[in-house]
Order: structure tokens, then C-alpha cells, then sequence
């Protein structure tokens, strides 16, 4: 029996993959890479394979991605060896007791549940909400500081601020 | 796009500058003048590198799906907030515009009216045998098996649906504003785009995903424990979900996608499943249903394909495999674990 469906959770809007991905994938592929011309190339080439693949098949969205991120990263080191950077060698020498194979380990850190809750917790109404609409619900900033009647660069900065206090709340600064 | 950054900052402005970046990667590709920016900006110092990654990973881990199940009193709260903003921006533009006051104004009452009228939710009810596929207003489907019962309320920012008892399937039609969510007894599964069915038995609440991806929550804040073969992350497609009405842990395990679904066509098929379970799904299409008489007849296990509604074959497919009899207790047929002699 078929059970096709046209609302697959891969078949979003580029917009939303940069959103949730593109920050993720340009660490990954900068600490390999050591240049942002080529990491943005291979972003590129990742959000394309998307477009085009068959998304029913993809039990993991999050994963998927990285894992097809580490084959691209391997078929390009197989084709031009010679053009890696002086840095992404060092960078490699550094993390050779990381598993390339399981790139979520590095990109994706488990931050349990009850960090993350707490720092959002702790942060002005205003800011949560702007951070939780943008980033997990996936509202347009337009959308999000009309509807609070805010500039956009002052919606940035509630941003900007909720980022950088739950990075400190789950590196254990703050 | 403007951000505030300056060239040399302090140590402790070091991860604000990262979440700029940071925000600013997650809208795009970036311009040429700002890679060499940001290039420049993490060669400069190693500092600068690592709280860029550690803010990258910090915005990666929001896509865990506990993650984003578990913050579901917060995201509801700032949905609602969102909602009431744009409401009072109608309002708002309503005020400065004095040529179209009294239309405005109309637009605006009808406007609030809609938000705060909460309307009483539609049932879709099958009876014994009955089978049917209904077409929500926003293009989600549900379809549902005999003996069910469910529960629609759609409002400005919500998709509630309740499933009373028995079981249907979901077909949700996206809409990240609206989130969906159906209830069954006390586990709550939240979509976005997906397609997943729920059942509802006297024990369990059995949840199987077919695209997409859903979160199932023991009631408002909880996460589910999971147990079992499935992997580590919850429900994936093509996996069920069992949760025992009494406590928090599910068991993942993998499924048969289209024989889970033979339902729909009249079939219902049985893979090791408890005997009680199997006569709970064989009694919704039945006007005389059976009985289990003794605990241990319900928790043999059986498997087969059976028709729906067609009890005799049923009974006589299941006595003649699996040690189970069959008895008849007042004017009832019952399942016994000892065939009578």
C-alpha cells in the first residue's frame, strides 16, 4: 500500500534549512576546511543534494545532513589532497581522536534538555520569545518584529543577547 | 542586515560577537566582504574560534527533538504572545488610518472576535465496521477506524485534535504557526508535517510515524522516556511507538508501515501481539464483541491477517494456532487459555 505524502519535514524552505543548519555546517566544514570561500561551497553543495534527493527515506533530518556533509568532505580530500590548508592540517592533528564518522558529536553538542530550558527560562519575556519564534518555530524576523512593533537591529539584539547568555549557561560561565 | 561589532573587543563581548555571526550565517550566504570579516575575525585570536563553535552547537542543539518537545509550555506562550502582537498591530495601523476608521475598526472587532471565540470542537465519530477519511479546513486528512472517536478544535494559533478512543491516522498539512497536536488519554504526539496514526487502547497508546517527524509527550511538559530497539533519538519513520497509559517509558520498536496500515483497506493484521490487544481491535467491527476470560489467554501472543468484522474466522484462525480456547459465559464468547474439553 502506498503511503505517499507531500509534507515531509526535509521539504521546508531553504530559508529554514539555512536557519537550522547552516551555522552547524559552516563550524564543521570550517575546522576541515580553514576557509570560508570553500566551506560556503560545500554548503551550497549540501542544501542542493537535498533538493533533489528522496527526502521519504530520511529517518533523521539532523543527521542526515552531517552525515552527507562528512562524504562530501572525504570525496573532496580523496580529489585535491594537495590543496589542503596549513590550518585545517593543524586543526586535524588536534581532533585526530574525533571520529569523522560521527559528526554530531562534534557540531551538534547534547546540551540536555534542562540547560537549555533554564537559560531560556532565565531570559526577559521579550527576548525568549523572539528567540523560540525564530528558531524553533520558524517565523520570519520581519513577521516577528512587526508583530512587536520593534526594529529589525533591535530584534537582532534579542537575538544576539539570548544566543550568547544560553551559549554561557550550557559552557557553564554564567 | 546591521550589527553593532567593533574590531578588538573585550573578552567578555568575545561570544556576543560569535552570536552575531552566528545569527547572521543562519540568515545566508554571506557577502564576499564579510567572509573575509569573519575569516579575519577567527584567525585574530583562538578564543574567538572556539566561542564561535561553542555558539554554533548551541543553536544545532535546539534540533534534538526533546529538545523542541520539552520547551512546548514556552513555545506555546510565545505563539500566543506573537499572535496577540499582531492582533494589536491591526489596531495599531487602524488608529493612523482615519479615512478607513469605520472599516478598519470592523476588520479589527472581527479580527478579536475570531481570536478569542473559542468554538466548540467538531466530532468525527465511526461506529462498528464503519471506516472514514474526513478533510480538515486547513487540508489535513484523518483517517479513521471503526469505533472512533475524534476530536477537532482549530483556533487562530492552535490544532487541537482528541482522540476519545480507537484509532485513526493523521495527515498534517503544514503549518509551522498552527502546531498540531492530538491527545489520546494522557500522552500528548505535537506535529508540524508529517503523517502519523494514534491508537488508543485500554492500556496503551500506540503511535506510529509514517513521514516526517513528531514529538510525544506524557502530558503538557514531560518528555517520554524510550526504551527498547529503536534508536536513541525517539521516533523515526517507520517505527511505533508504545506507551503504557501508567507511566512515562515507551517502547520504540520497528514497524511493517503497510501492513500497520491494512487497516484502512479491512485487514488487520497481528505480528506477535497479545491476544487482549488483538480482540480489543477485532471488537471495533463487531456489534457482539468477544471477551477475554482469563488473563492468560490475553496475554498469548498471536499473528495473522484477518478481515475486519469477520469474527468467526478470527476465532476459529486463532484456536486452532495459538493455545486458546473458546467458551461461551452468558451469552458471551469468551476467550479461555485452556480449550474446554
Amino acid at each position: 500500500m502506498s503511503v505517499a505524502c507531500p509534507e515531509v519535514e526535509l521539504q521546508q524552505s531553504f530559508e529554514q534549512l539555512n536557519r537550522r543548519f547552516r551555522p552547524g555546517l559552516m563550524v564543521f566544514f570550517l575546522r576541515r576546511l580553514g576557509n570560508h570561500a570553500e566551506a560556503e561551497d560545500m554548503i551550497q553543495e549540501v542544501f542542493m543534494r537535498l533538493a533533489t534527493m528522496d527526502a521519504t527515506r530520511v529517518q533523521s533530518p539532523e543527521a542526515y545532513i552531517f552525515r552527507m556533509a562528512v562524504n562530501l568532505l572525504r570525496d573532496r580530500s580523496r580529489r585535491e589532497k594537495v590543496r589542503f590548508t596549513h590550518r585545517a592540517e593543524s586543526i586535524a592533528a588536534d581532533e585526530a581522536g574525533i571520529d569523522l564518522l560521527d559528526p554530531l558529536r562534534v557540531v551538534a553538542g547534547r546540551e540536555s534538555l534542562d540547560d537549555l530550558a533554564t537559560a531560556l527560562r532565565e531570559l526577559p519575556e521579550r527576548t525568549r520569545d523572539i528567540f523560540i519564534l525564530y528558531r524553533l518555530e520558524n517565523v520570519d524576523k520581519r513577521d516577528i518584529a512587526q508583530a512587536f512593533d520593534i526594529s529589525l537591529s533591535t530584534l537582532e539584539r534579542h537575538l544576539t543577547r539570548a544566543m550568547a547568555h544560553i551559549t554561557r549557561c550550557v559552557r557553564g560561565d554564567a | 542586515m546591521s550589527l553593532h561589532r567593533e574590531g578588538s573587543a573585550p573578552a567578555e563581548d568575545r561570544i556576543e560577537q560569535a552570536s552575531s555571526w552566528c545569527a547572521r550565517l543562519a540568515e545566508g550566504t554571506l557577502a564576499p566582504e564579510d567572509r573575509k570579516e569573519l575569516d579575519a575575525w577567527l584567525a585574530s585570536d583562538k578564543e574567538n574560534a572556539r566561542a564561535f563553535e561553542d555558539v554554533a552547537r548551541m543553536w544545532q542543539s535546539f534540533d534534538q527533538t526533546e529538545v523542541s518537545a520539552g520547551l512546548i509550555g514556552m513555545r506555546r506562550d510565545a505563539l500566543d504572545r506573537f499572535e496577540q502582537g499582531h492582533a494589536a498591530r491591526w489596531q495599531r495601523s487602524a488608529k493612523r488610518r482615519t479615512v478607513a476608521a469605520i472599516a478598519a475598526g470592523i476588520a479589527v472587532m472581527t479580527i478579536c472576535a475570531g481570536l478569542w471565540m473559542r468554538s466548540a470542537p467538531e466530532s468525527y465519530i465511526t461506529g462498528p465496521g464503519d471506516r472514514r477519511v474526513v478533510t480538515l479546513t486547513d487540508g489535513s486528512a484523518i483517517s479513521l477506524d471503526a469505533q472512533t472517536r475524534v476530536d477537532v478544535l482549530y483556533s487562530g494559533g492552535r490544532r487541537e485534535l482528541q482522540l476519545q478512543h480507537g484509532r485513526a491516522k493523521f495527515s498534517v498539512a503544514r503549518d509551522p504557526m498552527r502546531p498540531f497536536s492530538v491527545t489520546a488519554a494522557n500522552k500528548v504526539v505535537v506535529a508540524t508535517g508529517t503523517q502519523f496514526s494514534v491508537e488508543l487502547l485500554a492500556a496503551q497508546v500506540h503511535v506510529i510515524l509514517y513521514h516526517g517527524s513528531v514529538d510525544v509527550l506524557a502530558g503538557e511538559n514531560r518528555r517520554l522516556q524510550t526504551i527498547g530497539q529503536g534508536p536513541a533519538r525517539g521516533l523515526v519513520p517507520g517505527s511505533e511507538l508504545i506507551a503504557p497509559l501508567v507511566d512515562d517509558v515507551a517502547q520504540v520498536r520497528a514497524v511493517d508501515l503497510s501492513r500497520s496500515l491494512s487497516w484502512e483497506s479491512g485487514q488487520i493484521s497481528f505480528n506477535e501481539e497479545p491476544l487482549s490487544e488483538a480482540v480489543e481491535r477485532m471488537n471495533r467491527y463487531t456489534d457482539s464483541p468477544l471477551v477475554i476470560a482469563d488473563e492468560a489467554a490475553g496475554q498469548v501472543r498471536i499473528s495473522g491477517t484477518f478481515f475486519a468484522g469477520d469474527t468467526a474466522a478470527f476465532i476459529e484462525g486463532v484456536t486452532s494456532v495459538f493455545p486458546v480456547g473458546i467458551a461461551t459465559f452468558d451469552g458471551r464468547v469468551s476467550f479461555v487459555s485452556t480449550p474446554p474439553r
